[in-house]
């Protein structure tokens, strides 16, 4: 925990609740850093007041520009520096006269390209000592807040994900853009949206206290490239954990040889030992994720579904053997039916067999009768025999719809899940291209 | 050349590059933070210099310096 870790937490609601926000170094060059800021916070119809600074233009978007921060005659909550870092310092101290105590620096060249870019990171550290400003970054995506109550996207992410109760931060800005499109398709909302860079001033653990303490965010997810205060870390996780119940995510590159190099070379740190971090996150109840696949369907599970009252959990599952039927229509053949082992194995095990429409009862008797795995339908070592009439329904059925709607180019029923003999089959999932 | 007349020159080019009048154009301004000038515009500063001055300058030497009375001096030492 910093010594200014208190006057983080205060200066905190202003960047995600701001009555108003200055882009500080916006201009009017569309497709860049600059201007896609405040156009975004335009575009996502911010509600409180929103000033840009662009000392070379008159207006940006139409808005009246001033020229320095301190030009604009009202109050200021938040303000966004965009500027190049070789002027950063100078917007920052303007910042600290005009009384703004909240800050979030986009702009890249600090630490991670060297030593001249590290020197400019201490520089901004001493700014905001002096003037008691808390600021998110340098070198960062920026900011969302979906909160209806201010629409914040003081990002240059283009879309603002959709409102949810899922808090996200990261260190990578290039992850966060990764993120945001899974999640918009698979229309995953989110609380808050944070990426924090080089956490010069504010930092993860900052984060996970004001989204303790955030109603709007059930889960935590937290993308790291380097731990710096590893015990901070785990008090600030176990305290969140114990006192709100609130699951923390997390998933932490460098795990392989490989992605320690990358992070060296993206942040200028050295990921640390991973095997540490595996316990340590473990002792604090933090969930560890492989991937972001993994990340958001463990988020998903605790987001909309009521955590479990006792450790006494019973999984119910289907009974039946997993097959894929399915078909492909071949430019020179037209429909090709498949049929093989379905589910997550269709893929590795290839277990499966083909036959051009229309078929014949016989034809599809003999596919299913081809593929190695057929013992596992015909009662195998004591288990039931499978519905095989009904899979060879299944199967003519689907020769008839080849010839039937030619603009269905691919179907898949993956996984047909087939029960003991006489008690027919149903389809798990199912998939259709035209 | 003095300095003087390097300096009136100076920000003559940069009134042209940035499109300023050259009376807001104060000695100690900052091309980013004062002058508003983008990264494009700071490249074409430094071809300008070159021309007036039939100069040719270190283009990464030249990209550090910010401002303009800076920028007269830089360009003086390739004229002594």
């Amino acid at each position: 925990m910093t010594p200014r870790h208190n006057i983080h937490i205060k200066n905190l609601e202003k960047i995600f609740y701001p009555g108003s926000v200055a882009v500080v170094g916006t201009n009017n060059s569309k497709g860049t850093v600059p201007y896609d800021i405040f156009f975004n916070i335009l575009k996502a119809e911010f509600t409180g007041v929103l000033y840009p600074v662009s000392p070379g233009e008159k207006s940006i978007c139409s808005v009246k520009a001033y020229k320095y921060i301190v030009d604009i005659p009202d109050q200021v909550d938040l303000a966004i520096l965009v500027f190049p870092s070789s002027v950063c310092h100078l917007a920052l101290e303007q910042c600290g006269q005009k009384g703004i105590r909240s800050v979030v620096i986009i702009s890249a060249g600090f630490k991670e390209t060297g030593e001249k870019g590290l020197e400019r990171e201490r520089q901004l550290k001493q700014i905001a000592g002096k003037y008691d400003i808390s600021f998110i970054g340098p070198n960062c995506l920026g900011i969302i807040n979906t909160d209806p109550r201010v629409n914040l996207n003081a990002s240059f992410a283009r879309k603002m994900p959709e409102e949810g109760n899922i808090g996200f931060l990261s260190q990578c800005g290039a992850l966060c853009t990764a993120v945001l499109d899974y999640a918009r398709a698979k229309h995953i909302g989110f609380s808050k949206f944070i990426s924090f860079g080089n956490k010069a001033d504010i930092s993860e653990i900052d984060l996970l206290f004001y989204l303790r303490n955030d109603d709007k965010t059930k889960v935590i997810l937290l993308y790291l490239e380097e731990v710096t205060d590893g015990s901070g870390l785990m008090q600030v996780a176990r305290e969140i954990i114990a006192t709100t119940g609130k699951p923390i995510l997390i998933l932490k590159s460098g795990k392989t040889t490989a992605g320690a190099s990358a992070t060296a070379s993206h942040t200028g740190s050295l990921a640390g030992s991973d095997e540490i971090c595996d316990a340590a996150f473990r002792q604090a109840g933090i969930i560890r994720c492989a991937n972001i696949e993994e990340m958001f369907n463990i988020a998903i599970a605790f987001a909309y579904q009521p955590l479990p009252k006792s450790n006494k959990v019973a999984i119910i599952t289907n009974a039946g053997v997993e097959v894929i039927p399915g078909f492909k229509r071949d430019p020179s053949f037209g429909g090709v039916i498949m049929f093989g082992i379905g589910g997550i194995f269709v893929e590795l095990y290839r277990d499966v067999s083909f036959r051009i429409a229309p078929l014949t009862e016989a034809d599809a008797e003999s596919m299913i009768h081809e593929i190695k795995a057929f013992g596992l339908l015909d009662g195998m070592r004591g288990m039931k025999k499978s519905d095989v009439s009904s899979i060879k329904s299944c199967i003519l059925r689907l020769s008839q719809l080849t010839l039937g709607f030619p603009r269905i180019t691919e179907l898949d029923n993956n996984p047909l899940i087939v029960h003991e003999d006489g008690k027919g089959c149903w389809v798990a999932d199912a998939k259709i291209m035209l | 050349m003095d300095k003087n007349e390097i300096r009136i020159r100076v920000k003559r080019v940069i009134a042209q590059v940035l499109e300023r009048d050259p009376g807001e154009i104060a000695d100690e301004a900052d091309f980013v933070f004062d002058l508003g000038a983008s990264s494009m515009q700071s490249i074409q500063l430094i071809a300008a210099f070159d021309e007036e001055f039939n100069i040719e300058m270190d283009q990464d030497k030249a990209m550090e310096v910010q401002n303009v009375s800076a920028a007269a001096d830089f360009i003086s030492s390739y004229l002594a």
